[in-house]
Order: structure tokens, then sequence, then C-alpha cells
């Protein structure tokens, strides 16, 4: 009998464990439901993944824990209402400095509380993570999803952020340059023929992971008048590895390397290495990161146009000089942030 | 082995550090809030009084840490008595619902359930085939191989689980990586961080029954670990019972997985400190396991999500902690492999 | 009749061996019987094949009147225990929990042992004076305790007919005795007692019936001093067994003659020689 009364009242306490938790859950799912009371004036937007959310008129504060949504913040001149940020460039300390002191609230997911705790009046983060996206907006932090890995996509992401922060002219205006300079490039390589075009590869994490037709980096090289070698490469995941003799065997004018602190590569290396030394880009010296190291400008966001133009200038120096090149950069710092950068420092 | 005044006592002390651990657990986090204000915000929800001024306050209390405190105490129970029994019915101390393949069988069957765009209900039920279809080609090894071994056991637990493990990586190369790939990695990495009433609602009805219907079986999970043949001569139908043992323990597994993701070491080692305080007999270790479980993952996830400036996924925490701990009971207990 | 068994033979699938030919027996309610045979010869199989745990290749096993075939695990559990050479279970339960085990066949499924289960394990390890024991863990006592465990575990079935897998096996001399006045005792108290031994000695000793089983898995029974004879005992052993009655002991023992000279040392011998002889000298024909 002591096991039996044992086991009853530890069948009890369970049960009751149980049963306190599902009161908890009925208790607080109304709670839940209730949004935090409407500011004096709020707008409704669509974000890009295709949620409708309620923002408010004048957004104060944002949060931020996805990389490229910060170069989008930053180019729109809102650094200073960034409340929570995980990545900060030195570009983004340089341009606003308070940045320095604006703590973490989680890195590629949120850290919910931390998120909380900072109460931003929006957050901003990849489309793609609806988990991240709909946990901030339970907690009542309004969230925006956004995608940046096409030209289409990062104009659009560019237009919503600018009206959700109340920066639509400045967007207008970063757009338009980004239109601008991606027209000039393709109108002057139109006449090139397919068969005098540059040949290109952008070369990832590892040797043998190539950017393939869907990928931003391939638009840049294709903008700029060249040709992606792995275009036609069929890959759902990005960067997908396609090996070092196909490699060899597309033997590329030009081979541009992501500028990425954890690759298992250097570019100095494989200069070096005879069983390389053979590679046309190897050969002509046609290898390089792509700049710039302070402002990566293959990651999403309107610095991108200065990627293509980078490339246009390596392809054609004689239809593109690096002064026109030079001039161009200026021209986008001093639009976007007002000031230029020292050539060295930005690492171009 | 303890008198049952001594378990009675350490089934009350589990039950008030349980207690202890789930107020303290709802009074720390990043968000600045005073202990005696959260527990103002847990009164006055729970007796529908007048809310608090702080709204936010209020959703960090009632919406995040109040599910994830739930959620942690639900799930460590839920693997610590899947674990048990496991050990229990397969006679065999070495084995957990991780060791048998079952949690990662459960992964696959979630990834692919998210592969085919189904959610919710569509995930439980894969994860729940996939867990089963795990522990079946488990046991089915050391039985092709008439082998009774626990090592076999825990072998075949290794070749199922490392199976598992390449058509996980195979279904992640052939997820979209933008939309299905992060979900799918966010199962293998175990965590509670998004955790929200509606996903652990949903578990709890299967969680539930299956605690019950493996307390009510525990005095025979202790006569079917006696081995097959002792317990045929017991008169009891072992396969059925067996089959019926492995059914909700597996379903306790898949449960977890679907709201947590796979968190290790937690199914093998729970039961055996458990049976360090109240000795083998499933009738009480089951119980006893559950609460130890329950404050064991609440600890480790309140650590998870307050220390450091970003969150680290339980298993890290659960490996760090469980590994020497198994290594440790191994010396101490010198137990019999064999 | 408890067991009515008839033809019956079994053949292990993987291999052709038949184990048991034939094999014809019946067992009356308050009966021992000792079933003796040289190693392999099927003694453990026949058992198993009693209880069920295997299933004959032909032939047919009635327990009270019913086939055997037809009967769940639970109802042969009712009417029969069985005691099975001791082996160390994964978890050290209390003697007092494991013994309780034996209720299993009497508790409905999803219950457990009530108090009426406790006193009667409490009342087998009082029967075989081992209360001292209960609150021990199973993994912790000696062989001798553990095969007094299991007998007792037996007795809580409250079966009809207890069978006993070479109980002695494994058990020093002194345990051996204690365990064979236990099933002894068993008898007396109104069990049916099967039980196998590869001591003929064994079987003697308890006397009661005894089926030999050969080595071609053919069995013959009759009672004890009829059916043992030295001529028997050559035949199944393939050595010779002397049968010699002890006056002092009023009963007649199996004995081994003295070693032969082969394959021992000198020593070794000569201690056998002195062992032997004072024996040999007051050896009354």
């Amino acid at each position: 009998m002591k096991f039996k009364g044992m086991h009853k009242v530890s069948i009890l306490l369970i049960i009751l464990l149980m049963a306190t938790l599902l009161a908890g859950c009925s208790s607080n799912q109304a709670e839940q439901v209730s949004q935090p009371a409407p500011k004096d004036t709020t707008i409704t937007v669509t974000d890009m993944a295709g949620r409708d959310v309620v923002v408010p008129a004048e957004v104060k504060s944002v949060a931020l824990v996805w990389g490229p949504s910060s170069s989008f913040v930053l180019a729109l001149g809102k650094g200073d209402i960034v409340t929570g940020i995980n990545y900060k460039s030195e570009l983004a300390v340089k341009v606003v400095p308070k940045l320095a002191d604006v703590p973490s609230v989680g890195k590629g997911q949120a850290d919910l509380e931390a998120v909380a705790k900072v109460k931003p009046d929006v957050f901003v983060h990849k489309a793609t993570d609806l988990e991240t996206l709909d946990a901030v907006q339970a907690l009542g932090i309004p969230s925006i999803g956004i995608v940046a890995e096409t030209s289409e996509d990062l104009i659009k992401a560019t237009e919503l952020l600018g009206k959700v922060l109340g920066a639509e002219k400045k967007a207008t205006e970063l757009i338009a340059f980004y239109n601008e300079k991606n027209a000039f490039a393709q109108n002057l390589t139109k006449d090139i023929p397919a068969d005098q075009r540059k040949t290109a590869l952008v070369m990832g994490s590892e040797i043998g992971k190539v950017a393939h037709g869907d990928m931003l980096q391939s638009f840049l090289v294709e903008t700029a008048g060249g040709v992606n070698l792995a275009k036609d490469i069929e890959a759902k995941e990005i960067w997908p590895t396609v090996g070092t003799e196909q490699i060899f065997a597309w033997n590329p004018d030009f081979i541009f390397c992501e500028d990425y602190t954890g690759a298992a590569y250097k570019i100095e290396e494989l200069k070096t290495d005879p069983s390389f030394a053979k590679l046309k880009a190897i050969e002509n010296d046609n290898i390089a990161y792509i700049p710039a190291h302070q402002d990566l400008w293959d990651f999403p966001g309107v610095q991108s146009s200065l990627g293509t133009l980078w490339m246009l200038n390596q392809f054609y120096p004689e239809k593109y000089s690096e002064a026109d090149f030079i001039k161009d950069v200026e021209a986008f710092y001093t639009l976007t942030y007002g000031t230029t950068f020292d050539r060295e420092w930005l690492g171009y | 082995m303890p008198s049952k005044w001594l378990v009675l006592s350490i089934n009350i002390f589990l039950l008030a550090a349980l207690a202890i651990c789930v107020v303290w657990s709802l009074c720390v986090g990043k968000y600045p809030i005073t202990p005696l204000e959260s527990l103002q915000i847990l009164y006055a929800n729970i007796f529908g009084l007048a809310a608090p001024t702080d709204q936010m306050a209020e959703n960090v209390v009632m919406g995040l840490r109040l599910p994830r405190i739930m959620a942690a105490v639900v799930i460590g129970a839920a693997l610590s008595m899947s674990g048990a029994t496991y050990q229990g019915i397969f006679k065999n101390p070495l084995v957990s619902p991780d060791f048998l393949g079952v949690s990662s069988g459960a992964c696959i069957g979630a990834a692919i359930a998210i592969l085919m765009a189904l959610s919710g209900t569509g995930i439980q039920i894969f994860a729940f085939c996939g867990g089963l279809l795990a522990v079946t080609i488990t046991v089915a090894i050391p039985r092709l191989l008439k082998s009774d071994s626990n090592i076999m056991l825990v072998l075949s637990g290794i070749i199922v689980g490392g199976l598992m493990a390449s058509l996980l990586g195979l279904l992640k190369y052939i997820a979209d990586p933008e939309t299905q790939l992060a979900s799918i990695v966010y199962w293998q990495m175990g965590s509670l961080s998004y955790v929200n009433l509606p996903t652990l609602g949903s578990v709890l009805p299967a969680i539930i029954i299956s605690t019950i219907v493996i307390l009510s079986m525990s005095w025979w999970i202790d006569v079917i670990s006696l081995g097959e043949r002792d317990a045929q001569t017991l008169g009891v139908n072992v396969r059925w019972t067996r089959n019926v043992a492995i059914l909700c323990s597996t379903l306790l597994t898949a449960s977890a997985v679907c709201v947590a993701g796979t968190i290790g070491w937690l199914g093998l080692v729970i039961p055996h400190f458990a049976r360090m305080l109240v000795g083998p007999e499933n009738t009480r270790l089951l119980p006893a396991a559950a609460l130890v479980g329950g404050i064991f993952l609440l600890v480790v996830d309140t650590a998870a999500r307050t220390v450091g400036s970003s969150e680290l996924p339980l298993s890290i925490l659960t490996g760090i902690i469980g590994a020497p701990f198994f290594a440790w009971l191994l010396y101490r207990r010198r137990m019999n492999l064999h | 009749m408890i067991y009515e068994i008839n033809n019956l033979g079994f053949t292990y699938p993987q291999t052709d061996r038949s184990i048991l030919n034939d094999v014809s027996l019946t067992l009356a309610e308050g009966s021992i019987l000792s079933i003796l045979g040289p190693n392999g010869a099927g003694k453990s199989t026949l058992l198993n094949c009693m209880v069920g745990l295997l299933t004959p290749t032909c032939g047919e096993i009635k327990l009270f009147g019913q086939d055997l075939g037809t009967m769940t695990f639970r109802e042969i559990a009712q009417v029969v225990g069985y005691v099975q050479q001791v082996h160390t279970p994964a978890y050290g339960y209390t003697v007092l929990h494991f013994v309780t085990m034996g209720r299993a066949p009497r508790i409905p499924m999803f219950g457990r042992p009530g108090e009426a289960d406790k006193k009667a394990a409490w009342d087998a390890l009082e029967v075989l004076e081992i209360t001292h024991l209960a609150h021990k863990s199973y993994t912790e006592i000696s062989g001798g305790e553990m095969q007094k465990a299991v007998i007792a575990r037996a007795m809580v079935q409250e079966p009809k007919v207890i069978l006993f897998d070479e109980p002695t096996a494994h058990l020093d001399s002194g345990n051996q005795l204690r365990v064979l006045n236990i099933i002894r005792d068993m008898a007396e108290r109104g069990y049916s007692v099967v039980m196998t031994t590869h001591n003929p000695d064994h079987a003697l000793l308890l006397g009661g019936e005894v089926a030999v089983l050969s080595r071609d898995g053919h069995l013959q029974t009759g009672p004890v001093n009829e059916i043992i004879t030295e001529q028997l005992l050559l035949e199944i052993y393939n050595t010779r067994l002397c049968l010699i009655p002890v006056p002092e002991l009023l009963r007649v023992a199996c004995l081994p003659p003295r070693l032969d000279q082969g394959g021992q040392g000198s020593q070794g011998r000569m201690k056998a020689l002195r062992l032997v002889k004072p024996v040999a000298r007051e050896r009354i024909d």
C-alpha cells in the first residue's frame, strides 16, 4: 500500500502541475491577442513577407539583428534611431558615432527579451524568417520583413523602409542613383558582342563555391557587361560547390572573391600556387576581392551599384576609367552620408 | 533503497524546488522587471485583475517567460520519462531517446513535413512516425544479429543515429535555403526561444495521455526489465506491453522535438540521477525523473536566455553538463554493461 | 493430471538436430519429478516447452486438460511457476520488490500490487528465511540468496506446479543441499515439483519420480529407485557411476569411482586415495 499511496500522490501532483500549466495557457491566450493601444497616428504597410503591419506614423527607434538590414537603415540616414543592432561595421560607427554604444539584441535570431528591453518602434528582419518576425510581433513590436537577394527586391526593400522610417525622399534619391548607375553600365556595354564579353566567376568562402544566376553577385557581373560562367548552375542553396576542376574547365577571365574573413583560402596563396598558374585570371592578375572592405559592395543594399561599377572598370577600363569610377564612388557616399571616405580606409 | 517516507520527502522537496525555480525563472531576464513586478503581473493575469501599467512588461512575463518556463518543464519531464521508460523496457541503462535514434528520427520526420509544407499537426504526426521508424530499426538490428547484449543495442542506436544524421543532411541539401532550411536547422539545434502557447498547447494532450499511460504501467515496466523470459513466465504479454510503452515514450520524445527540437543527454542522464535519489523502481522513478528533468531543463533554459549577450542552443548546455555527469556515473556505479 | 505430454518433439529451426524425440510424460498433482540427462540432451528445452516459452515442433502438451498452445502466458503463469537459472537483472530492485513481481499473473493489467500482494511476498520470504534480505538490492546478494529469492517469487504466484531449471547449478555444496531441502519442503506443502539436474545423486536425494532424457532426445520415466541403475547411468553419462547404499545416511548414494591413473599428478592421486579408502573399507555388499 505504501507504494500505491506514494504513486497516487505523485500522479496527483503531476496532473495538478499539468492542470496549472493548461490554466496558464488559457488565461494567457486572451492577453496575447490584444495589441498595444494604437498611438495617435499609425500607418499600415504590407511587408515583403506579405504581412500587413501597423507601424507608428513617426518611427523613433528601430532594432535589427540581421546584418544586411543595417545597411538599408544606415543608407536611409536613420542610423541615429537604431536602438538595437548586431553587426556594426566601422563605417557605420564612423557615420553614426553613437552606434558604438548600441547593444546587440540577438545574433541572426532575435533575443526576444533583449528586443523587449530596448522597446523599438519597429523591428526590421529578413522576410524568410517568419518565426522571428512573428515572435517579435507577438511582443507588440511591429516587425517588418524584407527581402534583398535581387536588385528588384532591394529596390522594393528600400522603398518600404523609406516609408516606414519616414525617409521616403532619401529612398527615392537612393533608388534613382542605383537605377541610373545600373542603366549606365548596361548602356555602356550593350554593344559588346557576346563572344567578346569578359567572363567571370564570383567565388565564396571556399575554392569551388561559386555564385549562381539567382544571386545578387551574378546580377552585378551581368550588369557590368560580363558573363557569369556559373549562372546556369541549378542549385537551391547559395554558394553551391562546383569544385576546382570545373573552375579550371571554365577558365574565366576574372575571378572575384568574397571579402570574407573566415574564407578557407587567400588570393595571395592562389597566385603562388603552381597548379593555378595557368588560369587566365591568375596569369593576367585578374583575381581580386570585391571591395570595399568597410562597406561590402556585393551585399544586399543600394551600395551594390558600386559593385557593378567596380566590375565595369575591371572588365572594360578603356570604356570606364578608374577616375570615372572614383568620381561615382564619391558621388554615392556624398549622396548617402553627406561625406566621402579615404580610398585606402574604405578599401577599394 | 530509500524508505517510502524518504521518497515522499524527496518528491516534496523536488516539487518545492520546481516551484522556486519557476518563480526565479519568471523574475530573471534581460528585460528589466523587478521580481515583485513579475509576480504582480502573474497574479493579475491569473485572477483577471486590472492590467498593470507597463504593457511591454506584461508581454514579456506572460508572452515570453511563462510559455518558455512551461515548455521547459513539460519537455524536460517528457524527455526524462521517455528515457526512463526506454531504459526499463530495453532493460538497458545505456539507452535514451537520442541514443536510440528516436530524436533524430523525429527530427527527420519534422524536416520531411516542413519540406512538404505541412505545419502544426502534420509536423507532429511526421515527427512521431519518424521517431517510431527509427526505434523500430534500432530494435530490429540486434534481433537480426541474434544478439541480446546491451552494447549491441547501443551500437545499433549509433548506426541508426548516423543514418538519420546523413538523411537530415540530405534533406537540408534539398531544402529551400530561404524558407525551409532555417526551420530545419532550428529543429536540429534545440531551442525554446520562440516557443509560444499554441505550439505547446498542441502537443500537451499527447504528452498528458502518454504520461498517464506510462505512469499506470510503471510497475509492469519493472517486470519487463527483468528480461523477456522472466516476464513471460510471470504471465506478461511482453510484446504488447513493450509496444505500448515504446509508443508512449516515442510520442513523448516526438512531442518534445516538435516544440524544442532535439535536446541531447537529458533523457539519458536524468533517469540515472533520479535512480540515485529514489531507487530503480519505476513506480517511484518515473515521477521523480519527471520532476528532476523539469527542473533541470528549466534551469538550463533560464541560463541559456539570461547568461551572455546571445542565446546558447540548449543541446550545447545539456551536453556540457550531461556528458561529464554520465562519465562520473559510469565510474561511480561501475555499471554492469553486459 | 497437471501435465499430460504426448509424443513431443522439438527441433531448433536453425539446426536440424532434434532435441526432443517422441517424449511422453504425465505429472500428477503432488508429485515430484526429477529430469536427468547429459549436457545438451534438452532438459531445459523440455521445461521451456512446458511453460510455453518454446513451441514444440510436434506432439501436444496439456495443462489441466487444456492445450498449452491455446493458453496465454498469464493463464499458464497462474498455475505454473518457473524457477529459471538465476541471472542478474539490469536494475537493483529490492528483494521484496523482486519477489512481489511474482504476483504479476494475479494483478490486472495497468494495476499494481496491493497490500495483500505485499503480504504474500513477505510470507514467502519468511518461508525461505530470507526476510533479512527484503530491503537489500537483488543485485548485491549471493548466488544462493538469489536462488531463494527466485523460488520465493515462484511461490507467490500460487501455482499448482513449480518447475526448477538446474536449481543447484553454480551453488556451493551447502547451498545445493539447502535448495534441495526447500524443493522437498515445497512438495510437502502441496506443490507439484519438476526439477532438472545433471547430478543423479540429487534425484536420489529428492526421491519421487525420475525422467531420463537420453542423448537422442528419448525419455523414460518411473520411480527413482527402479529407473536409476548403474547400467543406465553408464549409458547417459558415458562414464561409470556407482550406486552405493550408505547405512549411516539411510540412503543409496550415487558416487563416482576413484579417479583414473592417467591425467592426474601423483600428489593428486595420493590425495584421492586417502579420501576414498576409508569409505571403500567400510563398504557393505
